[in-house]
C-alpha cells in the first residue's frame, strides 16, 4: 500500500479567505471534506498576530486540527530579507527569522518548514541546532526556475549526505514539471489582446525545449504586439524537469507542494492540465517515497483581469483531489 | 514599464468608508480604510510609497496618518517599522488632516500605495527596487 498521503495548503483558498467568504475554520473543514488530513499554513497569511499568536488563538487551532482530524504538515516560512528598504538583512537577521519560525512551527505542532529556495547554505547550517534540538524538519524549497540536477541543488544535497542530518530535506514544488503551459494564463494573455497564432506558436515552443532565443527571432518576425512579447517571455518563465529526476532525491524529500493550476475534466476523469501528476507520482510511488502531497493551487489570481471573476477554489481543490487518490491508488 | 503584482483582490480603499472626522466638535480632515492587497501580512516597512491626492491634488505628507493595530504613524516613519505586523484582513486607517473634510458633492480621491515583496526578489531587477512591487492603492471617486 503506498504511503503517499494527501493535505492542502491554506495557500489554495487565499481569495475566499482574503474576500472573506471562508474563515479559518472553513478552510480547514474543506481540507477534511474531501477525505485529507494535512494541512499546511502560510503563516503570514492566517496567523492571528503573527509572530506571536495568543494562547487562545493557538488553542483553537489544535481545537479545530481535532474536530475535523487534521494534522499540522509543514509551516511555510520566508526569508524577509528585504525587510527594510534600504539594505539586506544581516546573517544574524536572517538567522533569528529562521530560529522565530522554529519556535512557531513548534509551538503549532508542525513537523516541517518550508525553506524559500534563496535562503543559502551558511544560514540553514546556524539554523539547523534549534531544528534539532526542537525535532523540526527543514526543507528547502525546489520551486521554479530552480530545478532538479542543477549545482544550486547539488550543494544542499551534499551537505545532507556529509552531515546525515535527519532535519534537513528538500521539498519539490510540482511547478518544476510545467510540461505545458498554463491554459488559464495563456486565455489571459488572449484577453489582453495577444495574437492567436503567435501565442499557439509560443506554447509549441515551450512544449518542444525550443530554445528560447530561437522561438522569439520568429516570433519577431511575426508581426508581434507587445501582449505576444510580455507572453513569449513570460512563458519561458515556467520550468520543466523531467520527473524520473526525482528517483535519486527520494530519501531527501520531506514534503511535497502539489503546485496546481487548473483541472480539467477529460472522460470522466480529473487530471492537471500542465503538470503529469500521473508519471511524477508513479516515481514517487515505485521508491517507496512516504510523506504528505499538499495542493498548492494557485490559479486564482489568473482570472482577475475579468470584470466578474469567479473562482471556486474549493471545487478545483477537490478535483485535484480525486486525480491525486486515483493516482496513489487509495 | 512599472511591473507590479496586483493580486487584485482589493482596490485598496474601501469605498464604504470614507467620511469626515471631527477634533473638538469641528471637521478636521476625513478618512478612509484600507486593505493590503496581497495573499500574505507585512511589516510596515515594507511600504515603500504612501501617499494621498484629493481632486487632482497631493495631500502634504505632513497631514496624513496611517493607523494599524490600534496605533497611529506618521507617513514618515512607516519604513522604519519592522515590528508593526498589518494582517491580510484588517482595515488600516488613512486619516488626512483637511480642515473643511471633504465638502459636498463629488470628489476623486487616489491613494497610492506600494508596498515591497521582501522576499521576492525581482527578475533582472537593479538598484531601489530589485523587490517585487506589490499595488495596494487605487482611485474611488465619492459623493459626499
Amino acid at each position: 500500500m503506498s504511503m503517499i498521503k494527501r493535505g492542502v495548503s491554506l495557500y489554495s483558498y487565499q481569495q475566499e479567505y482574503y474576500l472573506r467568504q471562508m474563515n479559518f475554520e472553513d478552510c480547514i473543514r474543506a481540507v477534511a471534506d474531501m477525505g485529507a488530513d494535512g494541512v499546511e499554513i502560510i503563516s503570514e497569511a492566517m496567523i492571528e498576530n503573527f509572530p506571536d499568536p495568543s494562547q487562545e488563538w493557538v488553542d483553537n487551532w489544535f481545537a479545530l486540527l481535532k474536530k475535523y482530524n487534521c494534522v499540522p504538515t509543514c509551516y511555510d516560512a520566508f526569508m524577509d530579507g528585504r525587510i527594510r528598504g534600504e539594505e539586506m538583512i544581516s546573517d544574524d537577521e536572517a538567522v533569528q527569522q529562521m530560529e522565530r519560525d522554529i519556535r512557531l512551527a513548534k509551538r503549532l505542532g508542525f513537523k516541517t518548514i518550508r525553506v524559500l529556495c534563496a535562503v543559502p547554505l551558511r544560514i540553514i547550517e546556524r539554523t539547523l541546532p534549534l531544528a534539532e534540538k526542537l525535532d523540526i524538519i527543514l526543507g528547502i524549497e525546489v520551486h521554479s526556475p530552480f530545478r532538479l540536477a542543477t549545482p544550486w541543488l547539488d550543494e544542499y544535497i551534499d551537505f545532507i549526505k556529509r552531515t546525515g542530518t535527519k532535519h534537513f530535506g528538500i521539498i519539490p514544488d510540482f511547478g518544476i514539471f510545467v510540461k505545458r503551459p498554463v491554459r488559464i494564463l495563456v486565455r489571459k494573455h488572449l484577453r489582453a489582446g495577444a495574437t492567436p497564432e503567435i501565442v499557439d506558436y509560443v506554447c509549441q515552443c515551450y512544449e518542444n525545449n525550443v530554445p528560447s532565443e530561437e522561438m522569439l527571432a520568429k516570433v519577431n518576425t511575426m508581426n508581434p504586439n507587445s501582449e505576444d512579447l510580455f507572453w513569449a517571455n513570460e512563458a519561458y518563465h515556467y520550468t520543466y524537469c523531467d520527473p524520473k529526476l526525482l528517483a535519486q532525491y527520494i530519501p531527501y524529500i520531506v514534503h511535497i507542494h502539489g503546485k496546481m493550476y487548473e483541472m480539467t475534466l477529460e472522460d470522466g476523469q480529473w487530471d492537471e492540465y500542465s503538470i503529469p501528476n500521473r508519471e511524477i507520482i508513479q516515481v514517487l510511488k515505485d521508491n517507496g517515497w512516504e510523506g504528505y502531497i499538499c495542493t498548492e493551487y494557485e490559479g486564482q489570481r489568473h482570472y482577475h483581469d475579468m470584470e466578474d471573476f469567479d473562482v471556486d477554489s474549493v471545487e478545483q481543490v477537490k478535483h485535484h483531489h480525486e486525480m491525486l487518490a486515483r493516482y496513489i491508488g487509495e | 514599464m512599472a511591473l507590479f503584482m496586483d493580486l487584485g483582490f482589493s482596490k485598496g480603499i474601501c469605498e464604504d468608508s470614507i467620511q469626515n472626522f471631527d477634533v473638538n466638535g469641528k471637521t478636521y480632515g476625513f478618512q478612509f480604510d484600507v486593505r493590503l492587497n496581497y495573499y500574505r501580512g507585512l511589516f510596515l516597512s515594507c511600504i515603500d510609497e504612501f501617499g494621498v491626492n484629493v481632486d487632482g491634488e497631493k495631500v502634504d505628507q505632513m497631514d496624513l496618518t496611517f493607523s494599524i493595530n490600534g496605533k497611529d504613524f506618521s507617513a514618515f516613519n512607516l519604513n522604519e517599522n519592522i515590528s508593526e505586523f498589518w494582517n491580510i484582513l484588517h482595515r488600516a486607517k488613512v486619516q488626512v488632516r483637511r480642515p473643511e473634510g471633504l465638502t459636498s458633492g463629488k470628489h476623486e480621491i487616489e491613494l497610492f500605495l506600494i508596498l515591497r515583496s521582501p522576499y521576492l526578489p525581482l527578475p533582472g531587477g537593479e538598484g531601489d527596487h530589485n523587490y517585487v512591487p506589490i499595488q495596494s492603492g487605487g482611485t474611488v471617486t465619492v459623493t459626499i
